[in-house]
């Protein structure tokens, strides 16, 4: 049923949609955090390149041109579709899509599409992923990024940002960030990125960060319990205030009848072991005390002076 | 988003799903159409299940019993959603059975569900409910549910397979997440009636939905949260009417928490807002609607604005915001500002200049203890 298993691929990066306003402001801003982007794609571009990055009209011309192997997608909501099925042609390993906004319909497509390709789709409706030090693709911010060895998975952007953030002041970074996003129908999910994380030398622990709707803080538990993860799991989950019926920003955060509630969720990471957390300085706290071993990377200080 | 059943029914009807003869009333005074017949249904329009159960649905035999259940039941609260219409609509006789579809976003395929114990004690009869999954495809979704009525006589399989057809159209035409009719009543002849509908639709699919996108519009106030989705590209939710603590917030997963963590020390919060800060581009139109409708309820005693800055410029969001507090001079309340990322020393030097009440903290858990505290009494 799922597609193929989650990776980063090493090489260039493609960012389609390249010329417009979001993605000149963030190529600028990945660039800066030294993601290697190689190329961008706008399908009526009226520029050969942006800021010395050249501009194809395909990602199969970017990809046939520079072998890169990734793309970042920063596109409006009704042309996400278009621009994943462009990716998947230019035969690229992982697909990154930011937009907010992209229809449901959209997604299935997108996910049944991914799937029968074999690529990786991370998305919709994500601040995007990072390896600290070493590559950005998407909106998270430096501040909040530092090399070290949790690996974060999360549907929210600014909650992950505060703990990120927070967990940095003690010490303590990333091994990996991979925002999942809000949306209920959605590329990649929380559980599979646990062979990942499982597998990840440079991974001690995992910081998840999930909030009420649909099942997939259960099913995370699921895969831990079953083993697909043997690390400390850590979780927070949001949206206790939440009313019946009424999405909270995120399409996906909204409790129907006994479906989605924080108290499955929490019950299920329970049962399966994690650490669970209604309160963001508890979490922290707890964290920080129980992982000695996963403090910052030496390279850290090279960060800090940024 | 949750439909209320009557939208729900309207939009079903317009992809050919049979659905009872129903008006709504949103007034006790409402004058019964000629056409109806007794007995009736008054059901109250909320968006989420268990009405019956809470007392938001009454069987009426003649106009007097409808006017007392419409005195009744408008006005109620049911699950934290007040009532402010009811759906009056023709009783309809059957068998009832169950009929749903749902997507299945970890397969990324839809869910037909269908039992011949359809009713308000579905989920005790959970041995009668039998499920089949298929691509995301109209042609595979209506083959999936057909398997799942063998054992049916002649004239409900006919019924089965029309609704079911009917429903699968209903379901993709208008981009629905969920869609479910219980109870789905067949008469003895093989016609078919969805007496209630559960319809969840995409707010992220309404640019090109026109028909959802009228219903949000044509009645204001009946989907507060869409509405100012559509309109103002941002999120605002209300919490609670009586609560003494505004907020300005940016980004839902944070936004919910801090909602959440100030509920934990005993202060419910008036709204949940995602302002989308990196949005405003200048203008004060998003500020200026969240203050307005803080500065609207006399409970709330003070605002915490929590914005966590890794793209958005905090001086270019403290100017928009003093420019919102010009504008709108009602807010009169103290605000406890915390500002963290690019530009917050810009950010708070601006904000000094506001008129009110301002304090800054840098410290989330000191920032809402000292929110809690105002609104409380003990700190001004």
């Amino acid at each position: 049923m799922t597609g193929r298993p989650f990776s980063i691929p090493d090489g260039g990066v493609i960012l389609q949609g390249a010329t417009g306003r979001i993605g000149r402001k963030h190529m600028a801003l990945m660039r800066a955090y030294g993601t290697p982007i190689v190329a961008g794609v706008s399908p009526n571009a009226d520029a050969a390149e942006v800021d010395g990055v050249p501009i194809f009209p395909t990602s199969v011309a970017a990809a046939a041109e520079t072998g890169a192997a990734s793309s970042i997608v920063m596109v409006p909501p009704l042309q996400v579709l278009s621009a994943i099925a462009d990716g998947i042609e230019a035969g690229l390993q992982l697909i990154v899509t930011v937009t907010e906004g992209m229809p449901v319909a959209d997604a299935m497509r997108a996910l049944a599409m991914t799937r029968d390709a074999g690529v990786t789709w991370v998305g919709a409706s994500t601040p995007g992923l990072a390896i600290p030090n070493k590559l950005k693709l998407g909106f998270l911010p430096d501040v909040a990024l530092a090399p070290g060895h949790i690996g974060f998975a999360s549907k929210s952007g600014t909650l992950s940002y505060e703990i990120g953030y927070r967990l940095v002041g003690r010490g303590f970074g990333q091994s990996a960030w991979i925002g999942v996003g809000g949306d209920p129908v959605k590329g990649t999910r929380f559980a599979d990125l646990m062979p990942y994380f499982e597998a990840d030398k440079d991974t001690h622990a995992v910081a998840i960060i999930g909030e009420i709707g649909g099942n997939e803080e259960e099913q995370l538990a699921d895969a831990i319990a079953a083993g697909a993860c043997t690390k400390p799991v850590y979780a927070i989950i949001a949206g206790h205030s939440a009313r019946e019926g009424v999405a909270m920003g995120h399409a996906g955060a909204m409790v129907d009848g006994n479906s989605g509630t924080i108290v499955s969720k929490i019950n299920a990471l329970e049962a399966a072991g994690v650490r669970v957390f209604t309160n963001i300085s508890a979490m922290i706290d707890v964290m920080s005390e129980e992982l000695t071993d996963a403090s910052m990377s030496e390279d850290r200080n090279v960060f800090a002076t940024q | 988003m949750m439909l209320l059943e009557h939208d729900a029914k309207t939009l079903l009807q317009s992809a050919g799903v049979h659905c009872p003869e129903g008006w709504l009333a949103a007034a006790d005074g409402f004058k019964l159409s000629e056409r109806a017949s007794f007995p009736v249904a008054v059901k109250a329009q909320v968006p989420v299940g268990g009405r019956g159960k809470a007392g938001g649905i009454r069987i009426c035999h003649d106009a007097a019993e409808v006017k007392g259940a419409l005195t009744d039941i408008l006005g109620m609260e049911i699950k934290g959603h007040t009532v402010g219409a009811c759906r009056i609509e023709q009783a309809v006789d059957g068998n009832e059975h169950y009929m749903a579809l749902k997507l299945v976003p970890d397969r990324g395929q839809v869910c037909c569900l269908y039992s011949r114990a359809g009713g308000i004690e579905i989920e005790s009869n959970a041995d009668a409910l039998g499920s089949a999954f298929a691509a995301y495809e109209p042609g595979a979704v209506k083959a999936a549910f057909e398997t799942l009525f063998s054992g049916a006589d002649e004239f409900a399989a006919k019924a089965l397979v029309a609704s079911s057809g009917s429903l699968v159209d209903a379901f993709f035409v208008n981009e629905l997440m969920l869609l479910e009719i219980n109870p789905l009543m067949i008469d003895a002849d093989g016609g078919w009636t969805a007496a209630d509908a559960k319809v969840v639709v995409d707010l992220n699919a309404l640019p090109r939905q026109d028909a959802i996108r009228d219903m949000i519009e044509v009645r204001p106030g009946t989907y507060p949260e869409a509405e100012v989705k559509l309109k103002q590209g941002f999120d605002f939710v209300i919490l609670s009417e009586d609560a003494d603590i505004g907020l300005i917030t940016t980004g839902a997963g944070l936004s919910m928490q801090v909602a959440d963590e100030l509920a934990a020390r005993g202060h419910d919060v008036f709204n949940f807002c995602d302002m989308r800060t990196g949005g405003f581009r200048g203008n004060p139109d998003r500020l200026i609607y969240v203050l307005r409708e803080i500065a609207a309820r006399p409970t709330v005693k003070a605002t915490l604005v929590n914005i966590f800055a890794g793209i958005t410029h905090l001086g270019e969001f403290s100017a928009v915001l003093l420019d919102a507090l010009k504008q709108v001079p009602e807010f009169k309340l103290p605000i406890v500002a915390r500002l963290v990322g690019n530009g917050e020393e810009e950010g708070m030097a601006l904000l000094s200049a506001a008129p009110h009440s301002m304090h800054f903290e840098r410290d989330l858990d000191r920032a809402m203890d000292m929110v809690v505290a105002i609104s409380e009494g003990r700190a001004a």
